[in-house]
């Protein structure tokens, strides 16, 4: 186990926020937020690693077997699920705002409020 | 035991079925429904707080307590602090779901079950005692109130004030999750109390330790809208119905600090023990910055549901001052003065949506002097002001009067009172202010940008007075007013906040299933000092909220005032990507800070 995962991680993380910081576009805006999401996928699964271990199942293992950790991989399951759903509102937004004001620039709409 | 699960349980059982009935039984009987089962939780959670007076009840879902103190299952802790939070939560989703039917434009029948679902998880973030269930239910309450602001999105601003708020407060969860990820890798536990205990039994935190409190912090400074987090918030409530804002300003934003509250002295308080000046001075300058801020802000709105989430904004951080004194009374104080002014805001959130019923705008200048037949709401607006500005006996005056206590206690702080009276005799003034102008007439009106009106659409007919409204303002109002007169509720709070202070205490109830009764303590009663401070802010406000009306402070103020004001301005661009860039610098500094403070 070296430090790949976590540089991994936190480079997912600076891609997806400086994504967001610069995007014209709200679809490109939501899929930066996914990106900045995954790096907490990649952090929770690499905190859990462990060297040589098998599969969190034990049902053709003894159970002395090691096994990476199986309680950070149903986070990032659950992490996945919240993610889906966040990503799924979004775009539906994104949808809205495309059918009422014609842009899906982030500019022109807050050139809107009022 | 099972009352905790089942107090989110009902609200989301109900929610599924509002939600998958709606169509056969109509809107009436759904609104019946929800209001029903909304009320019931409140009762569930009336149950939580009067048992939660004696040892800490930690319920093990599925049975799966803790052996020698190694936690594996999902903790739920009924204290009378999460109890009583989940509580008002309830309490304000029955008004708002009451009042929805009259304050909303879009008759969805789903407004009830998102209600219902944001409902339960607020009281499941109350109850819960690890941080995947934190995150979990922080997730979930905010994917509700994302689709509750964009719900009315017949006009540019819903959508907008969704988007971004959904935007900001998505990567602070992330931020907040990637705190959690590096916590669970350092201690294998996720319970708050067994993270809490593996962290001090490794000695003084060091970088890593540092570096994950300050992304959980902050990502819950977020949700709490604290300055340079808190843009998402003006542009959500401005875009949102008034039941909307008035439960996401009542309880939601504060929830943020309450979580901030649970998480560090769960967790952090023992292993950043001796470093406390370090992380009291971090919140009580973003505290006192947001107050300043959010204050100054709200005087210069003329959209009255804006001006009143810079308010919002500006309490958050007189509450999160209070919080960061690190001091049990100062703890209690914060807490009373949110339930007070929660109240005070709702009723504010009422009046306006009465104005915006009945004249079809919320603008300041187009309603002014277009009030004068509605007494009531006027009174409930310059009651609420003087009572946000601090005035005795009213309700916020006695959350204040503890918090005042609480800086004598803690040296160095003793000038946090005068501090504290600055920002909230601002907000005071700018809810007197739009409350004269609309209900009196007072003043000139502020001139009306041709630009916008030409834009706006034609407004619709007036309609009459609306009694339940007008009643419900009143009611609002006088919760507030009354609230620190209420029996044995200024000792309650401050022996709740003293439990929640006492790691040890909660770490051996959670862990090792002790049962301590928590000492009852006696709250004091404010200093003379105190109410001086009281009376000369809420004087200061009437000044302030008159000269405002005359116009006088915008065409005398100097050249530097006016340029920072309008930098200010520029800053509440309502562009996101902007938002963003301002959130990750506040992590950056936010995590600069507290290592330089704590490593």
């Amino acid at each position: 186990m070296n430090g790949l995962p976590y540089l991994v991680a936190a480079w997912l993380l600076v891609v997806g926020v400086y994504g967001m910081v610069t995007s014209r576009h709200l679809v490109h805006l939501v899929v930066c937020l996914t990106v900045a999401q995954s790096s907490t996928y990649v952090l929770l699964l690499a905190v859990g690693y462990r060297d040589g271990a098998a599969a969190p199942v034990f049902k053709s293992q003894p159970a002395s077997t090691p096994v990476v950790d199986p309680i950070v991989q149903t986070l990032t399951l659950t992490d996945v699920v919240v993610e889906a759903t966040v990503a799924a509102l979004l775009l539906a937004l994104t949808v809205q705002v495309k059918k009422r004001f014609g842009t899906v620039d982030p500019d022109e709409l807050a050139a809107m409020r009022d | 035991m099972t009352v905790a699960s089942l107090a989110i349980l009902v609200p989301l059982l109900a929610a599924a079925l509002v939600a998958g009935v709606r169509t056969s039984i109509g809107r009436a009987a759904g609104e019946a429904l929800a209001v029903t089962a909304a009320a019931a939780t409140a009762a569930l959670c009336a149950v939580l707080v009067v048992r939660a007076g004696g040892p800490l009840d930690v319920l093990w879902l599925g049975g799966w307590a803790p052996v020698d103190g190694m936690p594996v299952g999902i903790a739920l802790t009924p204290d009378v602090m999460g109890g009583g939070m989940a509580l008002f939560s309830a309490l304000l989703a029955v008004v708002a779901l009451l009042s929805s039917r009259r304050l909303t434009e879009a008759a969805d029948p789903l407004f009830h079950a998102l209600v219902l679902v944001l409902l339960a998880a607020m009281v499941g973030f109350c109850l819960g005692a690890d941080l995947f269930t934190l995150f979990v239910f922080f997730e979930l309450m905010s994917v509700c109130a994302y689709a509750l602001v964009a719900l009315r999105s017949a006009e540019p601003s819903p959508l907008q004030g969704g988007v971004n708020f959904a935007i900001t407060n998505s990567l602070g969860a992330i931020l907040l999750l990637f705190g959690v990820g590096l916590l669970y890798g350092r201690t294998g536990a996720l319970n708050l109390a067994r993270i809490g205990d593996v962290l001090s039994a490794q000695g003084p935190p060091d970088a890593l330790v540092v570096v994950a409190f300050a992304l959980v912090a902050g990502g819950l400074l977020v949700k709490a809208a604290v300055v340079p987090f808190h843009f998402w918030l003006a542009d959500a409530y401005a875009a949102a119905s008034s039941p909307v804002c008035l439960l996401l300003a009542g309880a939601f934003t504060e929830l943020g600090l309450f979580g901030l509250v649970r998480v560090y002295w769960n967790v952090f308080a023992e292993p950043f023990a001796g470093h406390e000046g370090a992380v009291r001075v971090v919140f009580v300058v973003l505290g006192l910055a947001t107050a300043l801020v959010g204050a100054m802000m709200a005087l210069e709105q003329r959209h009255l549901r804006r001006m009143l989430a810079f308010v919002t904004t500006s309490t958050i951080g007189i509450s999160l001052a209070a919080i960061g004194l690190l001091e049990a009374h100062a703890l209690a104080g914060a807490m009373v003065w949110a339930l007070a002014d929660g109240c005070a805001k709702a009723a504010l959130f009422v009046g306006v949506g009465a104005l915006e019923r009945r004249f079809g705008t919320i603008d300041a200048g187009e309603l002014h002097g277009r009030g004068r037949d509605m007494p009531f709401t006027g009174a409930a607006f310059a009651v609420a002001g003087l009572a946000i500005a601090g005035l005795p006996p009213l309700g916020p005056f006695w959350g204040k009067g503890l918090v005042d206590h609480g800086a004598e206690l803690v040296p160095g702080f003793a000038w946090l009172p005068w501090a504290i009276a600055v920002p909230s005799l601002l907000i005071g003034a700018a809810v007197l202010r739009a409350g004269a102008g609309i209900f009196v007439g007072t003043g000139e009106p502020p001139r009306v940008d041709p630009s916008t009106r030409e834009a706006r659409e034609e407004p619709e007919p007036p309609e009459g007075r609306d009694p339940i409204l007008t009643a419900a303002a009143l009611l609002l109002t006088l919760a507030a007013v009354g609230l620190g007169a209420a029996p044995g509720l200024l000792d309650a709070t401050l022996t709740a906040a003293a439990a929640a202070l006492d790691t040890e205490a909660v770490h051996a109830a959670v862990l090792f299933g002790a049962q301590v009764t928590p000492a009852e303590l006696g709250a004091p009663f404010p200093s003379a000092l105190a109410w001086a401070i009281g009376i000369l802010s809420a004087c200061a406000a009437a000044v302030v909220a008159w000269i405002a009306l005359l116009g006088a402070a915008r065409s005398n103020a100097p050249a530097p005032a006016r340029s920072a004001m309008q930098a200010m301005r520029d800053l509440h661009s309502g562009h996101v990507g902007d938002y963003v860039l301002w959130l990750a610098a506040g992590f950056v500094a936010l995590g600069g800070a507290l290592l330089a403070g704590l490593t």
